[in-house]
């Protein structure tokens, strides 16, 4: 039981009043630092077309601490490993407090679009990445229709 | 040179004796000005000396009066040459006399001045450096209402040209007030922000005026403090500039290209960008002071004196501005009161030799006049004797004495003061050198007296309007900044947000600069700009109500912030490192609430996060680490019981309800008594059975045993050694909380009593095994 900080509810309203193109973020019913994530894949990436669920926590020190979020959706990429977890610096040693959720999925959203595999997370896929990266992409093409379509 | 030079006549051979004394006494003067160590010493042969002289030269001054020594006024070496000796005494008036009578056989070069010229400053700027008490009181009623009066002249009369005329200011009180209650200006020049810079002091200024450089720290021009690095630009202070003043700004800039174009010469183009920048953003003293040099330049005389004049009016105590005054009126040959100017650029910090120079031509250019205007003069008409109390009152400043005090021609000098404030319209009616050094003797002790770099139109009206809540928001809290900070880097945010940032790395959240440690945890001051523009925009009522700042909450002995750690116990203390982020906010918030209390317990029963029973610490001493860790000496208070869990920013919260020990019944008492005493031996002898190592280690963390209170059986929390002693038994965590809870003294005394028979036992078993091997 904590108060929530301001911080939080205005990150939260300004979310739902303007939210970023391709992006929602809903703060769950019962827990308000606890976002269920949707990020649409973005344009010219394997991804496009794919609408990717992710889950998004604010931990205690927010925003002294990164959030904690992590791919529901299954993905094909280099820096998103098999259980969802994201190789991303920004959520890590490079986080600031000045970075708000938006700035965090705009980020993973840019992720996407620009892959890195000399980084990786998913060993297998960044290897594919780096030595046949048609045969990369069409897996990830594939992933996304398989997992990320919604019928 | 082009006068011809006479030959020597025997009959003045002593005169020139004296001169050439004089000339070596000079050398020294000159030679131990400014000088090291032995300036003292020399300096009081030199007063020696120069009484001698100044007897010696009185008596040949007297002498060439009586008509006893025959002096050639035709001898124009022999004249300079005395002239400059007597200049070098200081006697400025007698120096400017006998040149006057060098003058008199024709116009000289300015450049046979150039001591007296120095001897004027000398004695200028002693005056000026002068004690204050030698100086009429500036705010007396006829000083004043003729200052007015002067005012008044000056708007009607001088300054109708301007279209663009400001509210002038008549009295120093309105002046005082406009310079304390401007702080959207920058600090230095008082114009609009250029590339606003926040010192550590919280003091903005233009980077340019800063000045400062990688290895010279800048100085505060208002408050004096020291800033240790070379900030960036401010970013918040910028764009609420640019927000706030686009005219004054788009002035600035046009003032800027304007220089740059004088600067290369390029006058006409000049001049169209000053006054494009004029009709843009109004008048200023910069503008003014620059355009007036510009109009010189281009031989508009008139014009630049008039810009000139406002400059000094606008910024009075400005030596610049009085120099490009002197300018002015040196090129309208209005060379009487262009020395006036000079003097005062001079004594108001002016310190070059352009300056010395232009002093040095008016007075050749002033003797020039002087002399032609006045051929029919005989020697006596020049001479000072006839002005002797001039003279008197010259010599008086010479020689540092109080001249109002006591003075018999006191009544005299007063009266010249109260004639000469209307100087400025009589000066065509002084006839002589002297008279008019007087005067600017006047003038400048009335300047040093003018309140302190009085400035009007320095004020920048703020449109609120043009404000709204988003401009003030901590990027960190997403609320109105409270005590907003500025980092090296430009950044600002509230003070409590960066302090928590520092907490877990040193880096400026925004643009992630590194700060070093020592500069991030030193003492940050509040910018002076954004809490100004925070509080003309809001009441402090509004900031509570509409934005997000809450009052400090109030201080609730049974709320409680949580250090989750180990189990401490009543007077027993309980030294802490604290490291986590976390809890060095917690600790920071405890100490600047004054409250230094917070809750310590262990974290021993999970799943709960924290246990049921816990002790207050009392903070008694903090020591900072220079990575932002602390020590803590803290000291156990009360015990309680944890009612309702609480998370506040990260750290633990709970709400408390303290316990006290049950009352013992007073049939009880003496079989208590007994078992206390029992206790205690057995706990002190068991202490004492430690190795001296041991023993010395416990002392530092715990302390010494505590004595007995007399009244131990009525305390709250029983005698503080049990406590003492409980802390050193070896209990798990858990059976402390159960001694925390535990509410009767009899209890706790029998479980102390038991676990040291237990030890006792171990002990002598574990001694029988280690004698038997």
């Amino acid at each position: 039981m904590s108060v929530l900080p301001r911080r939080i509810l205005k990150e939260t309203q300004r979310l739902m009043q303007e939210p970023v193109p391709g992006i929602s973020a809903q703060p769950d019913e019962g827990n308000a630092r606890y976002f269920h994530v949707k990020v649409t894949g973005p344009e010219d990436s394997p991804f496009e077309g794919g609408l990717f669920k992710l889950e998004l926590f604010l931990p205690e020190d927010y925003p002294m601490s990164a959030p904690k979020v992590r791919f529901i959706t299954k993905i094909y990429h280099p820096n998103i490993d098999r259980l969802g977890r994201i190789c991303l610096d920004i959520l890590k040693d490079k986080w600031s407090p000045a970075l708000q959720i938006r700035t965090v999925l705009l980020s993973i959203q840019a992720l996407l679009s620009a892959p890195n595999p000399d980084d990786p997370l998913a060993n297998d896929v960044a290897e594919l990445w780096k030595v046949n990266e048609i045969e990369a992409i069409r897996n990830a093409k594939e992933w996304t229709r398989m997992y990320a379509t919604e019928n | 040179m082009s006068f011809f030079v006479q030959e020597v006549e025997v009959s003045i051979n002593d005169f020139m004796a004296k001169v050439a004394a004089n000339d070596k006494f000079s050398g020294l003067y000159i030679s131990t000005y400014g000088g090291g160590g032995q300036q003292h010493h020399q300096e009081h042969q030199q007063q020696q000396q120069q009484q001698l002289q100044h007897e010696q030269q009185q008596e040949g001054l007297q002498q060439i009066r009586n008509g006893s020594v025959e002096v050639d006024y035709n001898n124009l070496d022999a004249c300079i040459a005395y002239a400059d000796s007597v200049a070098k005494c200081g006697r400025v008036c007698e120096s400017l006399d006998l040149y006057a009578q060098c003058f008199r056989m024709g116009p000289l070069p300015a450049d046979c001045l150039w001591h007296v010229t120095s001897a004027f400053l000398d004695l200028i700027r002693q005056q000026f450096d002068d004690d204050p008490q030698t100086i009429p009181n500036p705010s007396s009623p006829s000083l004043q209402s003729q200052q007015q009066l002067q005012h008044q002249q000056h708007n009607n009369h001088q300054y109708h040209t301007y279209t663009h005329v400001h509210h002038h200011h008549n009295t120093r009180h309105d002046h005082q007030q406009h310079q304390q209650s401007c702080p959207f200006v920058c600090c230095v020049c008082n114009l609009v922000l250029r590339e606003p810079v926040t010192l550590l002091c919280g003091h903005t200024c233009c980077r340019r005026c800063g000045g400062g450089t990688a290895c010279k720290p800048i100085v505060c021009n208002k408050c004096g403090v020291r800033t240790p690095f070379q900030p960036h630009v401010d970013v918040l202070v910028k764009s609420l500039v640019e927000k706030l003043w686009p005219v004054q700004l788009r002035a600035s800039e046009l003032l800027d290209e304007g220089k740059a174009l004088y600067r290369q010469d390029k006058i006409h183009s000049a001049l169209i960008k000053f006054n494009q920048a004029y009709y843009t953003g109004g008048e200023n003293y910069d503008l003014l002071n620059v355009r007036s040099r510009t109009l010189l330049k281009l031989g508009l005389h008139e014009n630049a004196l008039l810009d000139a004049v406002r400059v000094v009016q606008i910024k009075p105590k400005w030596s610049k501005g009085h120099f490009t005054r002197g300018m002015a009126l040196f090129s309208l040959k209005r060379y009487q009161e262009a020395l006036l100017e000079f003097s005062l650029s001079a004594v108001l910090g002016e310190n070059n030799q352009k300056l010395k120079s232009q002093i040095n031509e008016v007075l050749q250019r002033l003797l020039t006049i002087y002399c032609n205007e006045t051929e029919d003069l005989d020697l006596e008409g020049w001479n000072p004797i006839s002005h002797s109390y001039l003279r008197s009152y010259l010599n008086t400043f010479i020689n540092r004495s109080n001249v109002f005090d006591k003075s018999s021609n006191s009544l005299k000098v007063k009266s010249i003061i109260k004639e000469s404030t209307f100087m400025k319209k009589q000066l065509c009616e002084i006839s002589t050198l002297t008279e008019l050094i007087q005067h600017i003797f006047v003038e400048i002790m009335q300047t040093k007296h003018y309140t302190s770099s009085v400035l009007i139109n320095n004020t920048l009206n703020v449109d609120t309007s043009l404000l709204d809540e988003s401009d003030f928001n901590c990027v960190l809290c997403c609320g109105m900044l409270r005590n907003p900070v500025t980092t090296p880097c430009g950044h600002t945010y509230c003070l409590d947000c960066l302090e928590h940032n520092f907490d877990y790395s040193f880096h400026c959240p925004l643009c992630l600069t590194s700060l070093p440690p020592s500069l991030a945890l030193s003492k940050k001051n509040t910018s002076e700009f954004v809490n100004e523009l925070i509080s003309c925009k809001y009441t402090k009522n509004s900031l509570m109500q509409t934005i997000n700042w809450k009052p400090e909450p109030e201080q609730d002995s049974t709320y409680l912030p949580v250090f989750v750690c180990t189990n401490a116990f009543p007077s027993v203390s309980c030294p802490l490192h604290v490291f986590e982020p976390r809890y060095r906010l917690m600790i920071r918030r405890c100490i600047e609430s004054g409250t230094r209390r917070f809750a310590m317990i262990s974290n021993c029963c999970p799943p709960m996060k924290f246990a049921e029973f816990g002790t207050v610490l009392e903070i008694k001493d903090r020591i900072m680490m220079g990575n932002g860790c602390s020590f803590l000496s803290t000291i156990g208070t009360r015990r309680f019981k944890v009612l309702v869990r609480k998370e506040h920013d990260g750290y633990d919260m709970a709400t408390v309800q303290y316990i006290e020990d049950e009352k013992v019944p007073s049939k009880k008492l003496s079989e208590l008594y007994k078992l206390h005493d029992d206790v205690r031996q057995r706990g002190l002898t068991w202490f004492h059975s430690f190795r001296s190592e041991i023993k010395s280690e416990i002392l530092r963390t715990v302390g010494f045993p505590p004595s007995t209170e007399p009244n131990w059986e009525e305390l709250s929390d029983g005698p503080a050694w049990t406590w003492w002693l409980l802390s050193l038994l070896p209990l798990g965590q858990n059976a402390h909380v159960d001694l925390l809870a535990n509410t009767s003294i009899e209890v706790r005394l029998k479980v102390i009593n038991k676990i040291l028979s237990r030890i006792e036992r171990s002990s002598l078993s574990l001694r029988i095994t280690s004698s038997s091997l």
